[in-house]
């Protein structure tokens, strides 16, 4: 090979590398670059995907500057993960204390603010062959969902909704929020048994469901929000948090059906039976 | 006035060889002796497929071993009883294979004699996994050839071929020994073919040569009685 | 032979099933093309990775006759057996702040978690060992003695692996490729935990199906087959076709 054809694919190697390199720096996120909003990320339950992708992300964007990054996902399995330091978020938003005082413990997160309350209702499909009956029965819960596990019954909580819009189940129990946001139609329980009042704790305590030898109560239905400690936005998760209970997170909050969190108490560390998987 | 001096001791299983081998340029050796006496090791050091467990081989300046000259620096061919042609190359590819470039070097009129005096001219754009075992050797022994090594080893090279075939290439080789002045170590177990190609031969048997000389004198006075039995075979 | 083949295929008829009146519209459109490009283009920069670590390993595990390569096999399988949200959670726990390198990167201000760069890293953690298994196999198809005749020939070891070992071991490279691809491009389990963020399409898949239910989650379905399966496919065309023409 002569050397003008050598010298010439040397540059274009070096053409190409820099032109990687280019490509690439942005990519690897560097943050010594600073981009037009702050990322702030937040974890929270599974159900409040489509109010924190579709109202509060613009909303906090306008507010604060702040681009909401959001991971959804089951609450409890959220709370063990930023226990063991495998995530990250700046804010925890759960469901039910349970979650929440697993954080609190381990000493992830300071205090937890309640923003909002569900309750259990029974969502039935509009397609259902019953859609027509109005059902007033105080034993309800048994004849719809069977016995304690009923495999015929479980479905993966993302899936439910779904197979109620396509007409594959009749009925199943739900958070208020979940086949309110998707128009679906459904029955309200009465708050002794909705888990919707958080000043029925204790009642709702009594009852009791056995899964593995191990009985498991049942809490009332409070969102919480927690800064978590050492996170890059500490700031701006309080701020953050501060916003959720605020007007328009109000408005928000009731555009989706979530409720007010009523007489619901903040949660503080070292409350609480709730005993995180790590030592 | 390269010259290849050599020592090489290496053990093959219950097999210790243990060989001296001293040639000047231009000279052709016989390495002769029954199968499994240790001829092809030797060969296999001189290339660098094997190395020596000790020893010392120099060519010329070049020493190959020690320490472990890697084989695209050693200046020599190597031919084995299988071909090893690039099967996703055609003969004319794998022939030029080793050459740089063809410009006007002189190289292209040197495959151009290759090609025709071992006549691969019909196959020179076949690819190389359709032609037939003969065909196959002869494009080996172009491929080596075409390079014009200083050093050749060929190793039982004519296996697989006819008679005419075999007193063909071997006029071929001589006259390009004759041409290009490079050294010569052909192994193999039939002294027939061999006393046409070298004029010295040294006999192994057991790991060692146990005698060396001209082919008259082997045949006058044979030193073992196996090679006086494959002398007279 | 049909039979089986409609038996493979038939999961695609779930895409005709009745989930109500597919989504298009709002923000779904755009994360889609969001995710789709975060999956093209990082899981892309991964397996570049792939190909400039794990071919050199490849080669080694083929050529090497050392009784210490059966170690060398083991410790490269790893990533292959572990279940990839194991793999993921171990990732996330080990590029964490707790541990060193974590902790030095996230001094450079790189971040370790929901990042481009965890995206990529875990991508590569997933696809490489299956590259790497898939490669040696091509490697190991072709004779050592070509390669040894060659280097007599006078060609370096770099050229050697140009003009010989290469050239012969191309279709079992590109079905190496082709299968770090598609490990890659549907990891789920490990990027849900080391990076949500940049969301790739099997996370935005999952994203959806929560926000919006199945209606929202068909379309990505769709256009996921259709970006995943082109490129494998043209990998082994082309693999096939110089094939073909070697032998012409």
């Amino acid at each position: 090979m002569d050397l003008s054809m050598k010298s010439q694919r040397r540059l274009l190697l070096r053409i190409g590398i820099a032109a990687l390199a280019g490509t690439f720096a942005p990519l690897i996120g560097y943050s010594g670059a600073a981009g037009p909003m702050t990322p702030l990320e937040v974890a929270y339950a599974g159900s409040m995907g489509s109010m924190m992708d579709g109202a509060v992300r613009p909303a906090i964007a306008k507010a604060l500057g702040a681009d909401l990054r959001g991971r959804a996902s089951g609450s409890t399995g959220l709370a063990n993960l930023i226990v063991a330091g495998s995530i990250r978020p700046d804010v925890f938003i759960c469901v039910t204390p349970g979650p929440m005082r697993i954080v609190l413990n381990a000493g992830k997160a300071a205090n937890a603010t309640p923003i909002a309350r569900t309750e259990m209702v029974i969502a039935y499909s509009p397609k259902s062959q019953y859609a027509a009956r109005y059902y007033h029965q105080p034993d309800l819960a048994d004849r719809i969902l069977g016995p304690q596990i009923n495999p015929q019954q479980i479905f993966q909580e993302s899936q439910v909704m779904a197979r109620l819009q396509a007409g594959q189940l009749d009925a199943s129990s739900a958070y208020k929020t979940q086949p309110a946001a998707l128009g679906l139609p459904f029955l309200s329980l009465p708050p002794e048994i909705n888990l919707g009042s958080a000043s029925m704790e204790k009642e709702y305590q009594r009852a009791s469901v056995a899964l593995n030898g191990k009985a498991h109560h049942p809490s009332p239905l409070v969102f919480y929000a927690a800064v978590i400690k050492d996170g890059p936005q500490s700031e701006l998760a309080a701020r953050f948090v501060a916003w959720l209970q605020g007007s328009v997170a109000r408005q928000v909050l009731s555009h989706y059906h979530y409720d007010d969190p009523g007489e619901a108490k903040p949660l503080l560390a070292d409350q609480g039976d709730a005993k995180p998987l790590l030592p | 006035m390269p010259t290849l001096d050599a020592h090489i001791v290496k053990r093959r299983r219950e097999l210790l060889v243990d060989v001296r081998l001293h040639l000047e340029q231009a000279e052709r050796l016989a390495l002769f002796g029954a199968s499994g006496a240790g001829k092809s090791t030797v060969l296999s050091c001189l290339a660098g497929i094997e190395n020596p467990d000790v020893g010392r081989i120099r060519f010329g300046d070049t020493v190959f071993f020690p320490p472990n000259l890697p084989l695209y620096q050693r200046p020599l061919a190597y031919l084995t009883q299988s071909d090893s042609l690039f099967p996703h190359l055609t003969v004319a590819d794998n022939v030029c294979f080793g050459l740089r470039g063809h410009e006007n070097n002189g190289a292209s009129l040197w495959v151009e004699e290759l090609k025709q005096r071992l006549a691969l001219g019909p196959l020179w754009n076949e690819s190389a996994r359709r032609i037939s075992g003969g065909q196959a050797r002869r494009v080996a022994l172009a491929r080596m050839l075409a390079r014009r090594p200083p050093l050749v080893l060929l190793d039982e090279p004519f296996t697989v071929l006819d008679r005419p075939t075999i007193s063909e290439l071997v006029d071929a080789i001589l006259q390009w020994q004759r041409e290009l002045g490079f050294t010569l170590i052909v192994v193999d177990h039939r002294a027939d073919i061999l006393e046409r190609l070298c004029t010295r031969a040294a006999a192994i048997e057991g790991g060692r040569i146990v005698q060396e000389g001209t082919w008259l004198e082997l045949a006058a006075a044979p030193a073992t009685p196996m090679l006086a039995r494959l002398l007279s075979a | 032979m049909l039979a089986f083949t409609l038996a493979l295929l038939y999961p695609l008829t779930g895409l005709c099933a009745a989930v109500g009146h597919w989504q298009w519209d709002g923000s779904i459109p755009g994360s889609t093309a969001s995710s789709v490009s975060v999956s093209l283009v990082l899981t892309g920069i991964a397996l570049l990775f792939d190909v400039i670590l794990g071919t050199p390993v490849a080669w080694y595990l083929a050529r090497h006759t050392g009784r210490d390569r059966v170690l060398w096999e083991a410790a490269v399988l790893i990533s292959v057996l572990m279940p990839p949200l194991a793999l993921g959670i171990l990732l996330s726990l080990a590029f964490g702040p707790t541990m060193k390198p974590g902790a030095w990167l996230l001094r450079m201000g790189l971040p370790t978690s929901n990042s481009p760069l965890a995206f990529v890293a875990t991508q590569f953690y997933v696809s490489v060992g299956y590259y790497i298994v898939a490669a040696r196999a091509a490697l190991a198809a072709v004779p050592s003695d070509l390669e040894k005749t060659a280097a007599l020939l006078g060609l370096r070891p770099s050229q050697v692996f140009h003009r010989v070992t290469f050239p012969l071991a191309r279709l079992g490279f590109a079905a190496a490729l082709s299968l770090a691809w598609v490990r890659a491009l549907g990891e789920f389990g490990a990027v849900m935990v080391t990076a949500y963020y940049p969301s790739g399409m099997p996370v935005q898949i999952w994203i959806n199906l929560q926000d919006a239910g199945m209606p929202a989650v068909m379309p990505l379905l769709v256009v996921f087959l259709l970006t995943a399966m082109p490129l494998p496919w043209v990998i082994h065309l082309l693999a096939q076709r110089r094939h073909a023409d070697a032998n012409a």
